[in-house]
């Protein structure tokens, strides 16, 4: 038993060894960092002085009490030198958002840089010419025009003392000479001009290098940096901790290490037990049942699925169940069965599979997947049973049943003739024999005549009731606009008291189609109204996955209390003589209305008239 | 924010009110004396002015820097264009080697930040050396500099380590001790009292609020032609100066301003090498510049202070190109 515990003993002894030497080497690299921290640290002490000498640079040169501009190439320089390494020393502490800023930062500066230049330029121009135009100014006023002078000194003051918006400076640099007045005073209109337009540029410049942000995205690149800093050192400081508690912990951790290993023993135990039971309850199992993992591989079968497939566990485990495929299910269907197990969802449905010895397995199947608890899919467990026999006993039936319908048509068929014979027979009698005939075979003559016409209709409706009951076509598709078309000239002529709206295609069997809307449509003619001119309208509309037509009649109706007999063989609400009939009309086109998956039911109202609704399966 | 600027243009405002009426305002001096050269290893200082004088950089071995910046000649070609291999011309004025460590950035329009840059930028330029740089590494490689490389800086030569050798030699090539910054220093007898005039000529006429500091220039850009346009004939793209470097309208024709510490010793003059004579010079940047025609006893009172600028050139004995 102990041997057990040697090896989790043994690694937990590596991991100490190892936390304590992790902890000594980040204590070391956190010393590195710390060295490199203050370089840092320093470089942005650089890179601040440095441009705090340049903002400064800048004011005395704008108020010309700057000697020379040497300080901007040596503060400059600072700057520069210091961006150099600024980006890769922040990035060497993992402060990738300090970089990016730092990078802004150098980008606001070669900005401020470059106004710098235009500030130096332009102040070097308007100082010369501010010592210049003064003296210049007096000298021409001692033998010059007094207006002129006036003039040039007004524009010189504002232009030195306040900025002025452009339309007034423009206005007041028209009342300087241009070329006029002689060639001094020209001379120092042009200076005057230049002075005012650079002095304004000057202007421009400085308050454009202040307004440069570049102190704010320092600051921010200084706080992402400290704060990315103080993270790093944070987690590394919580995992120095964390390992030398956990190297300080070895023997407590040791001890706890046994305990666990014991109580996990006896929990396993349990669960062991537990799992036997379930594991009898499956292996005893009527159902055969199959857990394969998450790629489809057999992992377990129980007896009963080697009873019914003929595969023993050994033989199945590791295959996928494509061993059971005959070939005989719809692939369309394993892709269903798939897509919804893969979705976590259960399967239930038909599998024609195959057993080992070749023969066909019917299984009537429930697949379900099996989630861990992150609800990743890791096992399918399917569970089926042999319906092989069911459905072979269900094929009899059927087989049965559509003997009774072809045994049922073909007495049909044979009895059309004789009927028709009769009916022929007594007709030929009732031209042949002479007046006097008594009174009584007159009658049964007639009686003949009317039955054997009766027996017609109702052997013709008795066929097709039992065409109704089983399709021998295949669907296919019908165009209702022509099939009711050709079937309306036939019932109606010329006469125009049948509507149609426009119909749609549906799929079906063509002949039973016909027998259905020919029996209702026949219907809605046989019981006409005789107190009004009849109006027949047929109508179409799609209701989900099925076509609606209602065939609406202005006939005399039908009472509430008869409409449920009516659906019923051999049910007629009327005396034969009045409305001769077979009886099997409804029955035979609610048959032929489930025949494509569809219905039909029937409401009326008694003198107004009746409305035949039908449901047929739409495309 | 605003509330100090505002004060501060106010303050401005009066200084200039009070300048305009009271005369010319009390000036510091402009220009400031050269700085001896800062401490640098010897030995590569040594590789780089080997390295400075070998035509070995070049593609066919004709050219080294020195052919162009003839150390015994003010660090100049003494021509309007520099000469490259094969007798390919230039197309702008060779500036002087001298005190170009001062310099805010290199070449006429500024294009290199520092001596580092600079320095190979006119080994690949194919009207001056036309090499290209792995052929330089190697032909490097195979040569005893190979040695030199691996001792200063302890891996073979690369492109960054010719470069800084070459900087770090320019660095020294400061022309210290002139009589004018002696002068400057407080000795009153190092220049002539025509030289002391010339001076006080070269500030009033405003000269100096460009031509300014150490290098007297070179720390600053300005527009060449305020007044007119400088240019004989239609600009050309070498005239369009930082706007060929930055491309923004602001930097049309815009120039370094150059040094005037050895302008006596290097003609011809501006960036196109176009004048010869320095009295011409002065004439047209006064004409250009200042819009102010400078009498010919001025301008040559300003040549005598010009005079007193050159100082020590150090490296003078063994600069002939080969």
């Amino acid at each position: 038993m102990m041997r057990g515990y040697r090896l989790p003993f043994g690694l937990l002894f590596l991991a100490v060894l190892a936390a304590m030497l992790l902890a000594s080497r980040l204590a070391l690299r956190s010393g590195d960092d710390a060295s490199q921290h203050t370089r840092t640290i320093a470089t942005f002490d650089a890179i601040a002085r440095a441009e705090t000498d340049l903002d400064r640079d800048v004011l005395l040169v704008a108020a010309s009490e700057l000697p020379n501009y040497d300080p901007f190439v040596t503060h400059g320089r600072a700057l520069e030198a210091a961006l150099d390494g600024v980006e890769g020393q922040v990035l060497a502490l993992g402060a990738a958002d300090s970089a990016a800023a730092w990078r802004q930062y150098s980008v606001l500066m070669a900005r401020k840089l470059s106004l710098a230049d235009r500030i130096k330029r332009t102040a070097a121009f308007a100082n010369n010419e501010e010592a210049y135009l003064p003296a210049a100014l007096d000298a021409y006023a001692a033998h010059g025009d007094p207006v002129i002078t006036r003039a040039l000194r007004r524009v010189l003051v504002l232009a030195l003392t306040v900025k002025l918006p452009d339309d007034l400076m423009a206005r007041l640099e028209r009342g300087l000479p241009a070329a006029t007045g002689g060639g001094e005073a020209a001379a120092l209109a042009q200076h005057t001009r230049m002075l005012a337009g650079q002095r304004l540029r000057l202007r421009d410049a400085v308050d454009a290098y202040f307004q440069v942000p570049s102190h704010a995205r320092m600051a921010m690149a200084r706080t992402l940096y400290m704060n990315a800093y103080a993270a790093r050192q944070d987690s590394r400081r919580r995992l120095l901790k964390g390992l030398i508690l956990a190297a300080g912990g070895l023997l407590p951790l040791l001890a706890g290490l046994l305990l666990l290993l014991l109580r996990a023993e006896r929990q396993n135990r349990h669960a062991l037990e537990r799992l036997r039971k379930l594991g009898t309850a499956v292996e005893q199992s009527p159902i055969a049942i199959m857990i394969t993992d998450a790629d489809g591989a057999i992992e377990y079968v129980n007896p009963q699925f080697e009873t019914i497939t003929g595969y023993a566990f050994a033989e199945a485990r590791g295959k996928n169940p494509r061993l059971l495929k005959s070939g005989r299910t719809d692939p369309a269907q394993f892709r269903a069965l798939w897509a919804t197990i893969r979705s976590g969802m259960t399967w239930q449905g038909e599998l024609i599979n195959r057993r080992k010895d070749g023969t066909e397995l019917i299984e009537q199947a429930v697949i379900s997947p099996i989630a861990d608890a992150s609800g990743r899919i890791t096992h399918y467990v399917g569970m089926k049973q042999d319906v092989t026999q069911l459905r072979r006993q269900e094929d009899l039936l059927s087989s049965v049943h559509v003997d009774l319908e072809q045994l049922l048509f073909a007495t049909c068929h044979d009895l059309q003739e004789p009927a028709r014979q009769i009916a022929t027979m007594a007709q030929l009698l009732e031209h042949a024999v002479p007046e006097g005939l008594p009174e009584e075979a007159r009658f049964a003559l007639q009686a003949i005549l009317t039955e054997s016409a009766q027996l017609r209709i109702f052997v013709a409706g008795l066929s097709e009731f039992a065409r109704a009951g089983h399709s021998r076509h295949a669907f296919t598709d019908v165009d209702l606009n022509t099939l009711l078309t050709a079937l309306v000239r036939d019932l109606a002529g010329d006469e125009e008291y049948i509507s149609l709206a426009a119909l749609p295609v549906v799929p079906g069997d063509p002949a039973q189609l016909f027998i259905l809307f020919d029996t209702l449509l026949s219907n809605a003619l046989k019981f006409r109204s005789p107190e009004r001119p009849l109006a027949i309208a047929v109508g179409a509309c799609r209701e989900g996955d099925l076509w609606r037509f209602d065939i609406e009649d202005n006939g005399i109706g039908i009472e509430a209390r008869y409409l449920p007999t009516l659906i019923r063989p051999f049910s007629r609400l009327h005396p034969r003589t009045r409305y001769p009939g077979s009886g099997l009309g409804l029955i035979t086109a609610l048959r032929i209305a489930r025949q494509h998956n569809g219905t039909l039911s029937i409401r009326s109202v008694p003198g107004q008239g009746t409305t035949v609704q039908v449901w047929l399966q739409g495309r | 924010m605003q509330g100090w600027r505002t004060g501060l243009w106010a303050a401005v405002a009066l200084v200039l009110a009070t300048a305009a009426w009271a005369g010319p305002p009390r000036r510091y001096e402009p220009i400031s004396p050269i700085p001896l050269p800062a401490a640098q290893d010897p030995a590569r200082v040594a590789l780089g002015r080997q390295l400075f004088l070998d035509p070995i950089l070049s593609r066919d071995g004709s050219v080294s820097c020195g052919s162009c910046h003839n150390l015994a000649m003010a660090g100049v070609d003494g021509l309007p264009h520099a000469i490259g291999i094969g007798g390919a011309e230039e197309r702008v004025n060779t500036p002087t080697v001298y005190n170009a460590a001062l310099n805010l950035a290199q070449f006429w329009d500024g294009r290199a930040a520092s001596l580092k840059e600079q320095a190979g930028g006119p080994v690949t330029n194919p009207q001056e050396m036309g090499s290209r740089w792995p052929d330089v590494v190697a032909r490097l490689e195979h040569s005893p500099y190979r040695a030199a490389f691996q001792r200063i800086d302890g891996g073979p030569p690369t492109r960054r380590r010719v470069e800084e050798a070459l900087a770090s030699f320019e660095r020294t090539l400061l022309t210290v001790n002139s009589p004018f910054d002696r002068w400057l220093e407080g000795d009153d007898g190092a220049i002539s009292p025509e030289a002391a005039q010339g001076y006080a000529l070269f500030k009033s006429y405003g000269c100096g609020s460009c031509h300014q500091g150490a290098n007297v220039g070179g720390n600053m850009f300005q527009r060449f032609g305020f007044y007119g346009n400088p240019f004989a004939r239609a600009p050309r793209p070498v005239d369009l100066g930082r706007f060929n470097v930055t491309g923004r309208e602001d930097d049309r024709y815009v120039f370094k301003v150059p040094s005037l510490r050895l302008a006596v010793l290097t003609p011809p003059y501006f960036h196109d090498g176009s004048v010869r004579d320095l009295a011409t010079a002065i004439r047209l940047m006064g004409r250009y510049q200042l819009g102010r025609a400078i009498p010919d006893g001025d301008i040559a009172l300003i040549i005598r202070f010009l005079d007193t600028l050159p100082g020590a050139m150090t490296a003078d004995d063994d600069g002939a190109a080969p």
